[in-house]
């Protein structure tokens, strides 16, 4: 289990100088050396701050010279006296960051004033991402994010490292967490993996796993795609507001607050459509036999690796406006991944999606047949327009051998499947109204928080079936 | 058609101490209420005031009581084979339902009233952050027997993720 400490360093460490940050020296070899990160890391990870100062610098010196004066010296030495204090705290921050292997732990320290520590034994690895913002892509480095398999903050990462040594210890990183799970038999509490996809995989062989040859390709998202499902709400705002200026013009109306209203809207509506375009452009799902592989992003591209046993909950999500294009979004818990903050990226498995891929999806994932399962989906019976008056068309419940799915929304549609071996716990649940009506909602706990499976509105008799066939069929595969 | 899970387990009462807690509880906040309440509106209105909330007061203690039964008589848990059921409430009913083979981890807790009144607390964690499934002021002795129970369920029957 990854745990935090801050601690300082003994002293003799500090004589024991990292003796290997060359792309050549394999972790296992030289176990318990620290090995360091690119020598640019802390330039690279202060970017934001270094744009900022050069941004202030050159606007000063734009502005003096706009006024037609010749730019004073006080810009510049705050440039060179900021750029020698970033210098020092670079260097310093340099040898005193690092990672090594130690007793089949990956320890990684970071932080000069605050020191901390991280461990993850190596054999609760479930991944290496890679990660490359725009910065760092003009420099050839890239992030390496460790997911391990636990709860609480599950992730570490390695800022930055070069291109042919990220790859290096990535590859030795997943081979060594093989062997250590071989060794051990730490994953154990996992489920079983599925005939015909041996779990303990060899280690992927090296190289960026944006040019990894195995990994299948089975599903692209076609930028037009993307484009077209972030503007469509534009476009039918817009439609509605030249009508309603129109009207209101008609009638006499003033309509300037009007406007800057709909312009300012429209504007931040349109800054958010061009980061999802952003971060999932030129999206690109992978498949081999541990999962999923993803690939995505426009100035920062990121490799993000699914583990298919870890898929806890699907979510089949329909915007009302994407019916107009049949498209749909996927997205997915996975256990012990928390993606750091952009978690509303990590669990989207697709974006955007047509209907012969989505289903061709759930086939990978539960092995279920979607168009069969949807056909077989019982409506909520008629009392229940009671409890939901709107939404209650909406509803429709199935439960497979495997699966649960839930379908629910008035307008934004959602199909939620989990499987059965998955879940966590069930909650019946009744208010006073719904026991007029003999009716109950049945909530099936997962683990993650994208998808909240529930039944609702059910009579009390289905409810029961519920609960019992999920917990006859919950019982433990594994001796 | 109440939330009735009878027939399917044999249900088991929170301590009966629970009632004396929360009656205590409610009917301290009621008397604190009540009185900031009597002498604002005695200075402010005049000793009407005062008279109503105290009648209010009055009024809303044995109301509490009655409340306070209904809701103890609601709380109960049931072991059976493979799964602990808990269900709670009076007006929203719930039935909560934990495979033991589910559960990460049992947790008992006891305050220092708590402990006065010999009981306790025990709660159920799955993988699941939603799993909504703790029993309330248990006694104490089958407050332990239980999360001993329930550990060595779990892991006879551990499952993972």
């Amino acid at each position: 289990m990854p745990s935090i400490s801050v601690i300082a360093s003994p002293p003799s460490e500090r004589l024991v100088p990292p003796d290997s940050d060359r792309p050549g020296d394999a972790l296992a070899d030289t176990e318990g050396a620290w090995h360091r990160l690119h020598p640019f890391s802390p330039v690279m990870r202060a970017g934001r701050l270094l744009l900022l100062g050069i941004v202030l610098v050159a606007d000063d010196v734009i502005g003096e010279l706009a006024r037609g004066r010749v730019p004073s010296g006080g810009a510049a030495i705050v440039a060179v006296l900021g750029s020698l204090g970033v210098g020092v705290f670079a260097r310093i921050a340099w040898t005193r960051e690092g990672f090594r292997l130690v007793r089949d732990e990956l320890e990684i320290r970071a932080g000069i004033v605050f020191r901390s520590r991280r461990t993850v034994p190596v054999a609760r690895i479930e991944s290496v991402d890679v990660h490359q913002p725009l910065l760092a892509r003009f420099v050839g480095l890239v992030e390496l994010r460790v997911e391990a398999a636990s709860s609480g903050r599950s992730e570490v990462s390695l800022k930055y490292l070069d291109e042919d040594r990220a790859s290096a210890v990535r590859s030795e990183l997943l081979a060594l967490r093989n062997r250590s799970r071989e060794t051990t038999g730490i994953n154990r509490g996992s489920l079983p993996p599925a005939p015909g996809h041996p779990g303990d995989a060899p280690g992927d062989p090296p190289g960026i796993p944006a040019t990894q040859p195995e990994a299948e390709v089975v599903a692209r998202v076609a930028n037009a795609d993307l484009i077209t499902t972030a503007g469509l709400p534009f476009a039918v705002g817009a439609v509605i507001a030249v009508v309603g200026a129109a009207f209101a013009t008609a009638l006499g109306a003033p309509i300037g607050g009007f406007v800057v209203v709909v312009v300012f809207s429209g504007l931040s509506g349109a800054a958010a459509a061009a980061q999802s375009v952003n971060v999932m452009w030129d999206f690109q799902l992978g498949l081999d036999r541990d999962g999923f592989v993803v690939h995505r992003g426009l100035l920062s591209r990121h490799h993000q690796r699914i583990v298919m046993g870890r898929i806890q909950a699907i979510r089949v999500e329909q915007p009302l406006l994407w019916r107009l294009v049949d498209r749909s979004r996927i997205r997915i818990d996975i256990a012990g991944y928390r993606g750091s903050q952009d978690s509303q990226q990590t669990t989207t498995l697709m974006p955007v999606a047509p209907p012969a891929v989505v289903a061709a999806l759930i086939a990978r994932i539960t092995a279920e047949d979607l168009t069969a399962l949807e056909r077989s989906l019982a409506p909520a019976p008629r009392q229940a327009r009671w409890c939901r008056p709107l939404g209650h068309r909406a509803l429709g419940v199935v439960i497979t051998r495997r699966t649960v799915v839930s379908r629910w929304g008035l307008l934004r549609r959602r199909l939620d499947l989990a499987p059965i071996a998955k879940q966590q716990s069930l909650r019946v649940r009744q208010g006073p109204w719904q026991r007029r009506f003999g009716l109950a909602t049945v909530h099936l706990d997962t683990p993650g928080t994208t998808v909240a499976l529930e039944v609702a509105h059910r009579p009390l008799a289905d409810a029961i079936v519920i609960v019992e066939r999920s917990r006859r069929l919950d019982r433990p595969t594994v001796p | 058609m109440e939330l009735d899970f009878e027939e399917f387990a044999e249900w088991r009462n929170v301590a009966p101490q629970a009632r004396v807690l929360w009656r205590a509880g409610g009917i301290a906040a009621i008397v604190g209420v009540a009185a900031i309440g009597a002498v604002a509106g005695g200075l402010i209105i005049g000793p009407a005031a005062a008279l109503a909330v105290a009648v209010a007061a009055v009024l809303c203690i044995p109301l509490w009581w009655v409340l306070v039964g209904r809701r103890w008589r609601a709380w109960g848990y049931a072991e059976r084979d493979d799964d602990l059921l808990i269900r709670r409430g009076v007006l929203f009913q719930q039935v909560a339902i934990v495979p033991y083979g589910r559960m990460q981890f049992v947790e008992m807790r006891q305050g220092p009233l708590d402990r006065w009144l010999a009981v306790a607390t025990v709660q159920l964690h799955t993988a699941a952050a939603a799993t909504d499934a703790s029993i309330p002021l248990l006694p104490s002795t089958d407050a332990q027997h239980l999360r001993d129970r329930l550990a060595a369920l779990g892991e006879a029957r551990a499952a993972g993720l």
